[in-house]
């Protein structure tokens, strides 16, 4: 199964390149002791719109036959990508100030990276 | 009342020690479950690496316990267990760029933690530098 291409991969590219934005931006509202701004929590609400996309789409493909290189890893992956939004949404609610996007910050930062490893792991590119 | 001085500094203290918590603990998770599928699945393959992951979990593990406890006796066993993270790192790190035939797979700690965005490195050094200027330790004072 090795060389797959990942079904939704313009998907997870967009989404890993919106959630580096944004990283970067709370990171500099962090710097500037400020919360996480209002507009945050819509972009991290399409992005969880996004990512539930990006799942059906895989899932139908493993349906429909091409499943990904480490199933378990995947799915683990998948599972913690879902968690994430919905995480930093209550620690940025609860937390004002720098704390809180700096947090959410690197929330950003950990969901791009456990995209690509979504995307790897599906293509089966490099190992858990 | 709350005194206005209080207000100032105690809000940002504990914003301070709960993102660290939170760092620690998204470390923890991802450790723990990376280190369980690695030593479940193919521990044969490089049983070096993923004894060090495992190891790597534990500590981490212990380290956000201790903070989250946050009383002067867990604080000085998290401070403890940062030294030896930082340690682990250096020596991990190290011996993975000396001798990359004992790490033929990625420990957490593998050069430096490099694969986690140097992140590993980092994080007992703002760990310890977060304890020492908390002083909740007595060795401030």
């Amino acid at each position: 199964m090795l060389g797959n291409t990942f079904p939704s991969s313009s998907v997870a590219t967009v989404l890993v390149t919106v959630m580096l934005i944004l990283a970067l931006v709370l990171a500099g509202f962090s710097l500037l002791n400020k919360s996480v701004p209002r507009l945050a929590y819509v972009v991290i609400g399409l992005v969880e719109i996004g990512l539930i996309i990006m799942a059906v789409i895989s899932v139908l493909a493993w349906i429909g036959g091409t499943a990904p290189a480490e199933p378990v890893v995947f799915i683990c992956y998948l599972l913690a990508c879902i968690a994430i939004p919905p995480a930093i949404v209550w620690w940025g609610v609860d937390e004002p100030g720098r704390w809180g996007s700096g947090v959410a910050a690197f929330a950003c930062l950990t969901f791009a990276v456990l995209i690509m490893r979504v995307t790897q792991v599906w293509t089966g590119g490099m190992g858990p | 009342m709350i005194d206005p001085v209080d207000e100032q500094v105690i809000p940002v203290r504990r914003g301070a020690a709960r993102a660290l918590i939170a760092v620690y603990a998204v470390f923890a998770v991802a450790a723990t479950s990376r280190a369980l599928y690695q030593l479940v699945t193919r521990f044969g393959e490089a049983p070096l690496a993923y004894a060090l992951s495992a190891f790597a979990a534990v500590l981490y593990l212990g380290i956000t316990f201790c903070l989250v406890r946050s009383t002067p006796q867990t604080l000085r066993i998290a401070r403890a267990g940062i030294v030896l993270e930082l340690v682990g790192v250096l020596i991990v790190g190290t011996a993975s760029f000396v001798d990359s035939a004992a790490f033929p797979r990625a420990t957490v700690w593998s050069h430096y933690g490099e694969g986690y965005g140097f992140v590993p490195l980092l994080l007992p050094i703002l760990g310890l530098w977060y304890l020492r200027r908390s002083g909740s330790t007595g060795g401030a004072h």
